[in-house]
């Protein structure tokens, strides 16, 4: 069981109600969007995003990444909608 | 010569083309987002990723460089509590010509809107409040430059 640091922006961030905390990913998750789908299945604050899933959008270590990707040896992981910069 | 600032306080457009200028090419290009005053949007409130965003601007700069001929390439990106009418970013590239001052100007204004950490919140005269959403026109031109 590996703890990862979790960091929220936009939307995101005032629904799930903090900036950041650290999660624990259980044995058997592998990959991002496993673990995305056991918060919002799990925890109440992440439930809130269900309805928008599909909007998430999310970078690993810094470096923007899809569901598919891995999770081994990530320690910092940001979940935010859709960028709008510029 | 890259050069990547982001800032809550404004910027001198001026200053920055002058900058590009100092690089000696015969060519710069630049660009100047503002807010816009939609509605009844009184000002925009602009958060970003900041452990992320001075690397992804770096790397969507030294991407300009490597596709054009470029002297010199600049970003500019202010965040937080922005009025409606004032500057939001800056972009320009100096180059020996125009098209590649120009092309590369574009390139960084169009991936900047898909790969760059920020997020805009817009807020009313009132004090409502709402997130800004990605434009799918904005995400088709920044898909548009081959990865």
């Amino acid at each position: 069981m590996a703890q990862i640091k979790l960091l929220f922006f936009g939307w995101v961030k005032e629904r799930v109600g903090t900036g950041e905390q650290v999660e624990v990913v259980p044995d058997g998750i592998a990959t991002v969007g496993e673990f995305v789908d056991f918060l919002m299945r799990e925890d109440l604050a992440f439930a809130r995003l269900q309805k928008d899933a599909s909007r998430l959008r999310f970078a690993a270590d810094l470096e923007m990444v899809g569901r598919e990707a891995a999770l081994a040896g990530v320690s910092e992981l940001a979940i935010f909608p859709p960028v709008t910069g510029g | 010569m890259i050069r990547v600032l982001i800032r809550t306080a404004d910027f001198d457009a001026g200053k920055e083309i002058a900058l590009l200028s100092a690089s000696g090419g015969g060519a710069v290009a630049s660009f100047v987002g503002q807010v816009r005053g939609d509605d009844a949007v009184a000002l925009l409130s602009l958060e970003h990723y900041p452990a992320m965003t001075q690397t992804v601007l770096e790397k969507i700069a030294e991407e300009a460089v490597s596709r054009w001929s470029l002297r010199a390439a600049t970003i500019v990106h202010r965040v937080g509590d922005i009025p409606v009418g004032a500057q939001i970013m800056f972009c320009g590239a100096a180059a020996d010509h125009r098209a590649d001052a120009l092309a590369a100007c574009t390139f960084l204004i169009d991936r900047l809107k898909t790969d760059a950490p920020f997020w805009k919140k817009e807020i009313a005269a009132d004090g409502s409040e709402q997130w800004v959403e990605q434009r799918e026109a904005d995400l088709a031109r920044g898909e548009s430059w081959d990865r």
